[in-house]
């Protein structure tokens, strides 16, 4: 069997029952979409790294103590742990993000490379990186609202439970949020406003 | 149309619509231009967001590990 095919309910009772590789193809399956979704919240990718180590040590300790119980996906429920650190740091430092990590972060390195020319790469590449920086230019409710929704693949209803809002609430932060996004792209005329709009 | 709201369409992309919601929307979609412009820049905008993926670094991965 291929490790593609194996889900993480099964990679978690591998890794229980005493394989410890195992936990390595979790994180690995799982790296991006948690790492991007702390680096949308907190902005800085030192303080991400430091949180995606955290949310994965209070994930191994939570099955070395046996008390990990099989409720609902792995994703949502790893992201609920990395979204509490979030939420427990800026309660610490009592503030919301405010400084933004404009270091030459570059996405593209991190990127799985497809058949494409030089010229489509460049394109991507300038696309993702406005997308990236539009999205950290959006309020803090509504950038969670599209990390939570999007990378982290919870629900509406789950987002509303996690965040103690109302679904329509939820909605609202997300209908605001594409408004801005919109805005945004029309207003930079970026170069992924051809292919918007 | 007038009960249409792009709460309805941001459920749908997402795919949480009840089935009698899901065929609704899908209608509107079909039928009104203006929903369908909405729901097709609302698309190109999520897709975007889905390419933008980052990784930690190695380093973060190899401290994790070693904590096993």
């Amino acid at each position: 069997m291929q490790i593609n095919d194996v889900t993480d309910h099964q990679l978690i009772e591998q890794y229980t029952n005493g394989n410890k590789s195992a936990i390595e193809h979790l994180i690995r399956r799982h790296q991006q979409k948690i790492f991007t979704s702390l680096y949308f919240l907190v902005r800085n990718r030192e303080l991400a790294e430091d949180m995606f180590q955290e949310t994965f040590i209070k994930v191994i300790n939570t099955f070395n103590n046996g008390t990990y119980k099989e409720e609902g996906k792995f994703l949502p429920w790893a992201m609920r742990i990395g979204h509490n650190l979030v939420i427990d740091y800026f309660r610490k430092k009592q503030r919301m993000p405010l400084v933004y990590d404009r270091e030459d972060y570059s996405v593209v390195n991190n990127l799985k490379l497809h058949d494409e020319n030089a010229e489509d790469k460049i394109c991507r590449e300038q696309i993702h990186n406005e997308v990236r920086l539009l999205i950290e230019e959006l309020p803090y409710e509504q950038r969670e609202i599209i990390i939570m929704r999007h990378y982290a693949d919870l629900s509406f209803k789950e987002i509303a439970d996690v965040t103690n809002c109302s679904i329509n609430t939820a909605l609202g932060r997300m209908r605001y949020a594409l408004i801005n996004l919109r805005k945004l792209i029309k207003d930079k005329k970026l170069s992924c406003y051809i292919i918007i709009f | 149309m007038q009960d249409f709201t792009n709460n309805d369409l941001i459920l749908y992309y997402f795919n949480e619509t009840q089935l009698n919601q899901t065929v609704a929307t899908q209608n509107a979609i079909d039928t009104y231009p203006e929903i369908e412009q909405e729901y097709k820049t609302m698309v190109a905008i999520f897709e975007k967001i889905d390419g933008v993926l980052l990784n930690p670094s190695e380093k973060s991965i190899q401290k994790i590990l070693s904590f096993i």
